[in-house]
């Protein structure tokens, strides 16, 4: 069912990940640089043709849009500082109730590096989570995740293969109205109630076809209470953790303690679960090979800076591309 | 196999009985046809059998079920998967997943099967239905017949008892239905499945079966061979009900069930026919509707290449063809609704793209496959309503023309709760409204018993006496030999024969009616031109 | 019966925190600012998952999984097709209406579902996902939560709920955005420790500086989508419930059974 070439939806999203892990340590421009090269190198050279790689230009387009406006914030209500003047604002007086807010002034060349770096990490973050979400086939990634979320899996399946279907049907269903003699540009009434009472028998028909092959058979029944319990005592430390972090205490010691509970809450909860997999793609040699390098990039992005390091950063983040070969498409 | 102890149902939302008091029994190993009307709960009747009703959709229900010594009540549909399956109407829309391979798995991976028995059984399932080429292929891609043995191979990959399929050929071509069926009758004798169908298509399937279950009404359902069931049924193929008409002339009294019993019967009778006259309308010299030379390409696909058609008021034009050759699309941009890549289309003169809005509507009516596309009103009175206001009629126009259709229709249902044969009724009237001088249907008659065909032969018939001309396109080679009078049959996009439809359907095996293959090579199509010619009145 | 409360108890767990994960930068102390930022950026996804794991485990029965495939589907297919400009999208009105239809727990997965399956298949993939399926997921559960009111009130009520949480929504993924879109070197970024009223006027600023052009053409669009629309999709989904008999459950078998 897949391809040898296509790598596990799961190393991916590691690697995604690890990248998007690595902006947040990585704090000049040559370390950025290079994971967002490297992020869109391997994208357009491994990515398929199905409608989801498209989620790196999309990505790309909104963190230019981030970029440029978080540029024009930072610039229009800086507070004023000492630097190297650039150019100036006028700066606009603004009613007693706004004390404490600028609009407009001096802009600095110090102030202006220090947002373009901060802005730039935030299109890096974007970059890489696009880019991995670019690469995974998203029904292969439902299919990897653990039992616990088979159920929403599976919802999720029938909605990723029925979307197609129904941008096909709204292009039919507005076929019809023009069959009925119906001129208006937007019909929403016409081209909705249509599409809708299709969804719903479908979902009707859907469901028997489910019930009919054993959906939802469920031969032992272990108690989801332990599992359940565990994870409410998990939320209960990890609310205690973000309180204490909110009010500037210590919360390390209880984020760990939320997590692990939580955690072990998720493996109980798929002990639970008595699905097989047929044929399940294997994590292989390849995968580990690609987490591991996503490590390394975490690692490295956080010693302190040389330019040497930054290209190594940079190889590092390209090195799934030695491994892996262009995500196929069915037919 | 399968018991019915005094079964009643009710739902209780339509306040309406469907089954009272039934008692019969299936035995084991036997290929079974359930059949009846149009309503008569044939659907319902499938799903009572491995719990779907009332499990499912709710309902009052009463007496019992016994399936391989299981009661249904006791048992939800989902723990009998390994007695008892089934296949809906539409099998595509029952598909959860979207490759081949992953559909044959789905039912194992909930149940839990190791993956070794999977990786087993899909092989085996592949082969068994001949699969095999298409394991790997998105189900979307599939054809009628393949996406119709990839939902046998579903289900059966739980290794069930018994196999339920809810009209399996109904919208397959000829071919495609034949494939379907001998596929089936091969899981009977070879596998010991028992096998029941609901189906509409008679003369389709009643080659194959062993028993017949026979729907007269919501308390009497009749259990028996074929022979006998068939010997007084209202619902019949034609080749029966050619046996009935001629009973008088024929010695042997056993009904006939395929053609070749039937030729063995009738074979004298076809010899002493006087050969077929039939007179060609008139054509009026001026066509209502010109293509010319039209192509249209679908990406790499070509869905149409070159076709030239000149059609005239007052026919009756059949497109045939297999599934996939191009009669949506021929149909489509006859309406204006594609863009041609070469060639041109007139109708009355005129460009149907550039035709929009009313005055489209009132060239050309068109009834697409998905009829249910053009209803969005609350209520069938609603839908009249916006039906007369749209076609620019008095009102109450279209009313009445749905009256002649479905005398007893009731104005206040919801269009969605109309039956696929009355809910194409509406749309018909809806159509027909303004009278337009072009009528396109598309694969009209799925899902329609033969009295709901009898209306639509009897509306079209209408249309074409007020001068308009009808083009049907259809694998339902029945009707289209009661009513064409010309046939243009479609292969890969092309015209490969265009003729008067006695000539077209005589010559083809696969289009050829029952009537037509018992008295070959005499052009005979229907039964009612055979007993007219003896000077008999139809049955 | 006793796991089903405690299974809400989590929901309304991870929800609280879900809040958090948005309201931060309003009362945040100096010493952990810098942490603050990427941990509930981290945090968002795993409550995202947490939460579909603690609805779906065990509690929708297949129809209600159908029909939740379906709608997200249908959601996502409406937002393909790009119904109009940027906030103009008719899964708003979809998350309310369904939620409205099928109750609150069901309303609360549906929106979970329908932003991620039609961020899958668009590619609207990023770290903001997490953070727009909470808030659909609180939309669609607020919509099931509504009073029941006879007919054309019903309407009316639906509608000022979907301008009420058009307006919400943006506010709060402005809120969410606002420590990563303004640098905290300019006057409108948050300032840890500044007090909670303090910050809620600087983020204020930045609201009205920048989405309100979004988010008032979006409660309209909900608002006349939902008055237009509402009756017969209502209706549509009412008789499927009823022809499928599919029970969310218990409590809203019984409201329907009633209407």
């Amino acid at each position: 069912m897949v391809d040898v070439r296509t790598l596990h939806p799961l190393a991916w999203w590691s690697w995604g990940i690890s990248l998007a892990i690595a902006t947040s340590r990585a704090g000049n421009f040559w370390l950025l640089g290079g994971i967002i090269f490297a992020a869109i190198i391997v994208t357009f050279s491994r990515r398929s043709d199905d409608p989801w790689a498209n989620a790196l230009s999309v990505g790309i387009k909104i963190a230019c849009i981030a970029l440029l406006l978080r540029m024009f914030i930072a610039i229009l209500f800086s507070i004023p500082e000492q630097g190297k003047v650039l150019f100036t604002i006028p700066r606009i007086k603004l009613p007693e109730w706004l004390a404490g807010i600028f609009l407009g002034g001096d802009v600095t060349q110090e102030r202006l590096q220090f947002v373009l770096l901060e802005s730039l990490t935030i299109f890096a973050l974007v970059v890489a989570i696009a880019a991995a979400s670019s690469l995974a086939n998203p029904k292969q990634t439902l299919r990897a995740l653990p039992g616990v979320l088979h159920e929403a899996g599976v919802a999720l399946i029938i909605a990723t293969t029925l979307i197609p279907h129904f941008v096909m049907s709204v292009k039919r269903i507005r076929q019809a109205r023009a069959l009925r003699g119906d001129e208006e540009r937007f019909g929403f009434k016409k081209t909705l109630v249509p599409l809708f009472e299709e969804a719903l028998e479908r979902a009707l028909v859907l469901a028997e076809s489910m019930e009919a092959r054993g959906y939802g058979h469920k031969p032992k029944n272990r108690n989801p209470l332990v599992p359940t319990l565990t994870m409410f005592a998990g939320l209960l430390a990890l609310l205690y953790s973000i309180i204490s972090l909110v009010i500037g205490n210590s919360y390390q010691i209880s984020l760990i303690l939320s997590s692990t509970l939580i955690i072990f809450s998720l493996y109980l909860g798929n002990r639970n679960n008595s699905r097989t997999k047929y044929r399940p793609q294997k994590w292989g040699f390849r995968e580990t090979f690609v987490l591991i390098m996503g490590v390394i990039s975490i690692v490295v992005a956080g010693a302190s800076f040389t330019l040497l390091l930054a290209v190594l950063l940079f190889l590092v983040a390209l090195a799934p591309m030695l491994v892996t070969g262009r995500e196929r498409v069915l037919t | 196999m399968i018991r019915f102890n005094n079964v009643t149902l009710i739902y209780p939302y339509v306040q309406r009985t469907i089954f009272e008091d039934l008692s019969f029994e299936v035995p084991e190993g036997e290929f079974v046809l359930v059949m009846g009307d149009t309503g008569a709960g044939k659907s319902t009747l499938l799903k009572l059998m491995n719990g779907l009703v009332p499990h499912h959709t709710g309902g009052i229900f009463s007496g019992s079920i016994m399936v391989d010594g299981k009661d249904t009540a006791l048992h939800k549909p989902r723990d009998l998967v390994d007695v008892i399956a089934i296949v809906g109407q539409n099998p595509a829309l029952g598909f959860v997943t979207d490759t081949v391979e992953e559909e044959l798995v789905f039912g194992m991976e909930s149940l839990g099967v190791a993956p070794e028995v999977m990786r087993k059984r899909v092989e085996d399932m592949l082969d068994l239905l001949a699969l095999t080429p298409l394991r790997q292929r998105k189900l979307s891609s599939l054809s009628g017949g393949e996406a119709q043995r990839v939902a046998i191979a579903s289900v059966l990959t739980m290794n069930p008892k018994i196999l339920l399929l809810d009209e399996p050929t109904s919208a397959l071509d000829p071919i495609a239905a034949e494939e379907v069926l001998a596929t089936l009758s091969r899981l009977v004798h070879d596998l010991g499945i028992t096998v029941v169908i609901a189906e509409h298509k008679l003369e389709r399937v009643l080659q194959f079966v062993d028993r017949v279950i026979y729907v007269r009404n919501e308390r009497e359902v009749a259990v028996g061979f074929p022979q006998e069931i068939l010997k007084d049924s209202t619902l019949a193929p034609p080749i029966v009900h050619l046996f009935r008409g001629l009973a008088g002339e024929i010695s042997d009294k056993e009904v006939p069930l395929t053609v070749r019993d039937a030729r063995r019967q009738l074979g004298d009778l076809a010899a002493a026919l006087s050969p077929m006259q039939r007179n060609q309308p008139a054509i009026a010299a001026e066509p209502l509707l010109e293509l010319e030379s039209v192509a249209i390409h679908y990406g790499a696909k070509v869905a149409l290449k070159n076709v030239s058609l000149a059609i005239s008021p007052g026919e009756i034009v059949a497109i045939m063809g297999r599934n996939g050759a191009g009669k949506s699309t021929l149909l489509s941009s006859i309406a204006g609704l594609r863009k041609l890549e070469r060639g041109l289309v007139r109708v009355c003169g005129l460009d149907p793209q550039i035709l929009k809005g009313k005055d489209l509507i009132a060239k050309i009516g068109f009834v697409p496959q998905e009829a249910s596309d053009l209803l969005y009103a609350q209520s069938v009175e609603e839908e009249l309503r916006h039906s007369d206001h749209d076609n620019g009629v008095t009102s109450g126009t279209t009313s009445r023309l749905l009256a002649r259709l479905l005398p007893d229709i009731d104005v206040h249902v919801h269009p969605r709760d109309l039956s696929e044969g009355e809910r194409l009724c509406l749309v018909l009237a809806i159509v027909l409204a303004n009278n337009p001088p072009l009528l396109l249907l598309d694969e009209p008659t799925r899902g329609l018993d033969y009295r709901a065909k009898d209306r639509l032969i009897t509306a079209i018939r209408e249309c074409r006496d007020l001068k308009s001309a009808v083009i049907v396109a259809s694998h339902d080679v029945e009707l289209i030999a009661e009513i064409a009078t010309r046939v243009v049959v479609l292969a890969d996009g092309e015209i490969v024969a265009d003729g008067p439809a006695g000539e077209i359907l005589t010559s083809s095996p696969a289009f050829a009616p029952q009537v037509a293959k018992v008295l070959a090579p005499a052009q005979w199509l229907t039964v009612n031109e055979v007993l007219k010619s003896m000077g008999k009145s139809a049955p | 019966m006793k796991n089903k409360w405690l299974s809400s108890l989590v929901i309304l767990l991870a929800s609280i925190i879900g809040v958090l994960a948005f309201t931060w930068p309003l009362f945040i102390s100096a010493e952990n600012d810098s942490a603050a930022r990427w941990l509930f950026l981290g945090l968002m996804p795993l409550l995202a998952i947490i939460l579909i794991i603690e609805i779906t485990l065990g509690q929708l029965d297949v129809k209600a999984l159908a029909f939740l495939g379906v709608l997200s589907a249908t959601g996502a297919a409406l937002r393909a097709i790009g119904a109009g400009a940027v906030g103009l999208e008719p899964i708003w009105f979809l998350i309310i209406v369904g939620g409205k239809a099928l109750g609150k727990r069901f309303g609360f997965i549906l929106g979970l579902t329908t932003m991620l399956a039609s961020a899958l298949l668009t590619g609207g993939v990023g770290p903001w996902l997490a953070f727009q399926m909470m808030c659909a997921a609180w939309i669609g559960w607020g919509a099931g939560a509504l009073p029941k009111v006879k007919e054309p009130l019903e309407l009316a009520l639906l509608s000022f709920y979907g301008v009420v949480t058009a307006l919400l929504f943006g506010a709060m993924m402005d809120l969410q955005l606002w420590p990563w879109i303004v640098s905290p070197a300019t006057s409108i970024a948050y300032l840890p420790g500044a007090g909670v009223l303090d910050n809620l006027q600087r983020f204020m600023v930045f609201h009205f500086a920048t989405a309100l052009a979004w988010d008032i053409p979006r409660a309209i669009f909900n608002a006349t989508l939902i008055l237009l629309l509402g009756r017969p999709i209502l209706n549509s989904l009412r008789r499927a419930i009823r022809r499928g008999n599919v029970l969310i459950n218990r409590e809203h078998a019984k409201a329907q059974m009633a209407v």
